[in-house]
């Protein structure tokens, strides 16, 4: 046992050279996989009887796999690839200018880290400092502002530089493009944020100024969360756990199904828990007095926590448990576009609520989100303004209690089969109310004497 | 041709990308499996940041060669022509600067000249530099 454990090293150092000398070979003997990076499931041992789902490719094995009732896990291809190979882990693989630019980045990778720990400490002997000054002067206010201002870039600066340490990581790159990054870390926020502005955003922010969402719910919106959206479908058979149903920004949502209060997603990214808003506005109402259209809130509810780890929230169960926060001030109402009324949009707007004036400068450091405050639902809900659906003014709300606008996102409803039914169930006046058109008179065609002007 | 008129004309940047790239002799594009695109991505970053690294090496040598001349120039322009500054002159008591206005900066006005500088180089510049160079520059009508 003892002469085993001594001899341990030198066992390791002369495997791991056998293994490069005979990389084309089988291996038979397993090399310790490091903890950063999975070797390759490793084959089965000559003397064992079952077959490995990741590396049975001919017919025989996988008519032996499927006698051990387990289905093979690839592409044939794949799995005759898997059961060539050698158990080298990924970064160990022996191809020298692929070892010679790791070893290069791990250099690199150990000056930024230096680099890190020197800002940090020049921040926190930034923060110590003390602005020096006549009390409430005009020097020192401005000093102060500077001072806020500095720490603010460095802390900035700070967590630039740790995205860069890791951004040159195979293993990193590998493990948000199987998406199993972990959303704590600002390298994988980082990536995700990237990804997300690189197509999806463009898309959703095009869908919002192309359907006017923009100057008519608020004046300006530039999203900084993403959001996804999903319906539940009631399916008779599985009345326990209904499936959701993805809706793309902008899509056409039949009736029945945003007849139930949908999920949304909201991701973050920059670190910390915030407190959100999230208001559905429907600005296509139509109003034939006026000869227009007017805002309805079908949705309502503050102070619910997202954070990059959080972030599903199921609209119809805010505030109902103690685990879901959030407190609903106008309950969902579902959509509805009366017959002969074009199609009318729905808007989700994310809003954040502010932080809290006297939080010090120290939390909003390094991008993370300073506290924020809870929005008194209480005073809200008994506000004459915000607590009626018909006539809900978006932008009054945000210049009311301060927030910002930071995720939207969009579907459309239109009069379909279901409508009346909907609109019936939820109790909402006018399900048989038609609209037609109002008939212009045409101006009057002197018709032209001649032949000519037929 | 008048037959063609009804059809929408393709645009011509397309067929010339069709023809290279369905030409016989172009080599097909490569399809790198997962961890062959890894470890190619991965050699790509670290040669970038090397460029990189030696074009920042390269430009902060640049920098500081410029800086060290400027100061250099700046030094030589506060000096008379004794190598004393209008500080260090007063410290010794030598008489005072309207005496010595056109010997401060003298050699550094010469230096800044440019005036016919590469149009043949000028045969001052074959001489070693020296911390006491005569008055006289060249003398021209020198013979052996």
């Amino acid at each position: 046992m003892t002469l085993q454990r001594a001899s341990r090293p030198v066992a390791q150092c002369i495997r791991q050279s056998s293994s490069t000398l005979h990389a084309r070979t089988l291996a038979t003997t397993t090399i310790e996989p490091s903890s950063t990076d999975a070797a390759p499931p490793p084959p089965s041992d000559p003397f064992s009887h079952t077959r490995n789902p990741f590396t049975a490719s001919t017919p025989a094995a996988e008519k032996q796999l499927a006698q051990q009732k387990q289905r093979p896990v690839g592409s044939r291809r794949r799995r005759a690839a898997l059961s060539s190979t050698t158990q080298i882990p990924f970064t160990q693989l022996p191809y020298q200018a692929f070892q010679e630019a790791r070893a290069f980045l791990q250099e690199d990778r150990r000056e930024k880290l230096e680099a890190i720990g020197l800002q940090r400490v020049k921040l926190v002997r930034l923060q110590d400092q003390v602005v020096v000054g006549e009390q409430d002067g005009e020097v020192e206010r401005r000093k102060q502002r500077e001072k806020d201002n500095r720490v603010r870039s460095m802390g900035r600066r700070l967590e630039e530089m740790k995205v860069m340490a890791d951004i040159n990581d195979p293993m990193v790159k590998k493990k948000f493009e199987d998406g199993q990054g972990d959303m704590t870390k600002p390298i994988y926020r980082h990536l995700a944020d990237a990804q997300w502005r690189s197509y999806k955003r463009q898309i959703l922010v095009q869908r919002l100024t192309q359907m006017n969402v923009i100057p008519d719910v608020l004046p300006a919106l530039e999203p900084i969360v993403s959001t996804g959206l999903a319906f539940p479908t009631t399916s008779s058979t599985t009345p326990a756990r209904s499936r959701l149903k993805r809706v793309q920004h902008g899509d056409f949502v039949s009736s029945t199904l945003s007849s139930q209060p949908p999920t949304l997603w909201i991701q973050p990214y920059n670190k910390g828990t915030r407190l959100c808003t999230v208001a559905v506005v429907n600005p296509d109402v139509p109003n034939v007095e006026k000869d227009g259209f007017d805002h309805r809130c079908h949705f309502l509810a503050v102070n619910i926590p997202i954070s990059p780890i959080n972030t599903r929230v199921r609209l119809g169960e805010l505030g109902s448990t103690s685990e879901n926060k959030g407190d609903v001030l106008l309950p969902w109402l579902p959509a509805y576009a009366q017959k002969g009324a074009p199609y009318q949009r729905m808007s989700i707007i994310v809003l954040e609520q502010p932080s809290p004036t006297l939080t010090p400068i120290l939390t909003t450091l390094l991008g993370a989100v300073a506290e924020s405050q809870e929005l008194d639902a209480e005073s809200a809900s008994q506000d004459p303004r915000y607590n009626v659906r018909d006539g809900f003014n978006l932008r009054s709300f945000v210049d009311r209690y301060g927030l910002k606008a930071v995720g939207a996102d969009l579907f459309r409803t239109k009069w379909d089969e279901g409508t009346a039914g909907v609109m019936q169930q939820a109790g909402i006046v006018g399900w048989d109310v038609e609209f037609r058109r109002k008939r212009v008179e045409p101006l009057p065609y002197q018709r032209k004497a001649s032949e000519r002007y037929r | 041709m008048a037959k063609d008129k009804g059809r929408p004309k393709t645009d011509m940047r397309i067929t010339v990308i069709r023809y290279h790239l369905k030409h016989p002799l172009t080599p097909r594009p490569l399809r790198f499996s997962r961890n062959r695109s890894l470890r190619h991505w991965t050699i790509h970053r670290a040669w970038r940041l090397y460029q990189t690294k030696l074009r920042l090496s390269r430009q902060i040598e640049l920098e500081r060669q410029y800086n060290s001349m400027a100061a250099a120039c700046e030094a030589l322009r506060l000096i008379d022509g004794h190598g004393l500054t209008a500080e260090e002159r007063s410290r010794v008591g030598e008489p005072d600067v309207s005496e010595g206005d056109k010997e401060v900066g003298r050699l550094y006005r010469i230096a800044m000249r440019k005036d016919d500088i590469w149009k043949g180089v000028p045969i001052e510049y074959a001489r070693i530099q020296t911390d006491t160079p005569p008055r006289n520059g060249w003398n021209h009508a020198w013979t052996k």
